[in-house]
């Protein structure tokens, strides 16, 4: 039995169109952290876009590729985000990209978290890390350390004219790890850092598009 | 408080960031905002998304087996069910193949007291099979063209219940049993 299908088939047209707008933003997410990443002007390797995404990812939970099984995941939406990063991180690992070398897969974590240095990575799953430093890897590292810096240059500007967005950004930098923290931290309620969580989202796709270009105009 | 987590790195924080915003609950504005920022055009985008689910609904093979089987005539209904042979199942069901193929064939005319006495018969001999399934079969209303062990279709005739049961090779007994379903109830 493929309940996903007789979940979307139930589903009202309203309700369904915005679990698709949900899909969308955070394939939309997922690869703006990819680009954040490789500042890859394409964004998403072998010519995917958001869009062939997340038909990719309702066609495999459709025909039952990847099979949704709502006792162990009740979630279906927190299900098929996995099925989205699990995507991505396929074509991420499969593209030739020089900023990227991955670790040797250990079996059964094909899956994991494919983000570098994700606070919640196992340890020994980092993806970026690499054996030794080459001179040459080095002035990469080097470039690229200069590169996260004027990221967040970046996003501080783009924060600047909204004084809570610039004190979460802080917050989080000293090591605010939830909102509930973020919001004892800097003194506001939890609600307003989740509304404000969703302007910070925003501006953090205008910074990797402004990267971006700046990568592209030099 | 966890104030010994800092991220390390701007990746490490702009994960954060994603999962936190997460964690938020959008309204369906707020998203078509985001695609827009993006480029998306996000009436496109779903218009495009809930095509491709649909045709995926329906081309489902699941569905399709289902469909496949809801038009299923008695005979091969049962037969997919049992896993049985046509002859077995005439022989558990005490009644001559001829017959059982008849009543696949024809089950528009067949009365709805032999289609309950039927359904338990066959629900009560052959396992697996339930009521309902025979009962479904019998409301599919379609006349079988090909009956199970006849090489070729059954001539456009205007069949009968009594007819059926009158060239089924069953007991006068039987015979007369399966007639007097065709009765009005006395109620």
């Amino acid at each position: 039995m493929n309940h996903a299908r007789d979940l979307l088939e139930r589903t009202p047209d309203g309700e369904l169109e915005k679990m698709i707008l949900e899909l969308g933003c955070y394939a939309l997410r997922v690869r703006n952290e990819y680009r954040w990443r490789t500042r890859d002007r394409e964004a998403l390797p072998k010519g995917e876009t958001v869009k062939s995404i997340v038909s990719l990812a309702v066609e495999k939970v459709l025909t039952g590729e990847r099979r949704w099984n709502p006792t162990q995941h009740p979630d279906f939406m927190k299900f098929m985000r996995d099925v989205i990063d699990s995507l991505i991180y396929h074509l991420a690992i499969s593209k030739d990209n020089a900023l990227l070398t991955a670790l040797p897969e250990e079996s059964g974590q094909d899956e994991i978290s494919w983000r570098a240095e994700s606070d919640r990575a196992k340890p020994g799953a980092e993806w970026l890390a690499r054996n030794e430093a080459t001179p040459e890897q080095a002035l990469l590292d080097e470039e690229s350390e200069e590169q996260n810096n004027k990221a967040i240059r970046i996003l501080l500007e783009e924060c600047v004219a909204d004084q809570t967005l610039t004190k979460i950004v802080g917050a989080m930098m000293g090591g605010c790890d939830h909102c509930g923290e973020i919001a004892a931290a800097i003194g506001i309620e939890v609600k307003e850092v989740y509304n404000a969580m969703k302007r910070l989202d925003r501006r953090v796709a205008a910074v990797s598009r402004r990267m971006v270009e700046v990568e592209s105009s030099l | 408080m966890n104030r010994k987590n800092p991220p390390r790195s701007s990746e490490a924080l702009i994960e954060r960031i994603r999962r936190l915003s997460d964690e938020a609950e959008w309204s369906e504005d707020e998203l078509r905002e985001v695609l827009i920022d993006a480029g998306i055009d996000p009436d496109q985008f779903i218009k495009d998304i809930k095509t491709r689910i649909k045709e995926l609904l329906k081309a489902s093979p699941e569905r399709q087996e289902r469909s496949d089987y809801d038009s299923l005539p008695l005979l091969p209904r049962l037969r997919r069910i049992t896993g049985l042979k046509a002859t077995a199942i005439a022989e558990k069901m005490g009644a001559p193949v001829l017959f059982l193929s008849d009543l696949s064939a024809h089950p528009n005319v067949i009365p709805f007291r032999a289609r309950k006495e039927f359904a338990r018969r066959a629900a009560n001999n052959l396992p697996g099979v339930s009521e309902r399934d025979v009962l479904d079969s019998f409301e599919r209303g379609l006349r079988q063209q090909v009956a199970a062990f006849r090489d070729a279709p059954f001539p456009d005739e205007e069949a009968d219940f009594e007819k059926i049961v009158r060239r089924s090779d069953m007991s006068a007994a039987e015979q007369q049993y399966w007639l007097s379903l065709s009765e009005e109830s006395p109620e």
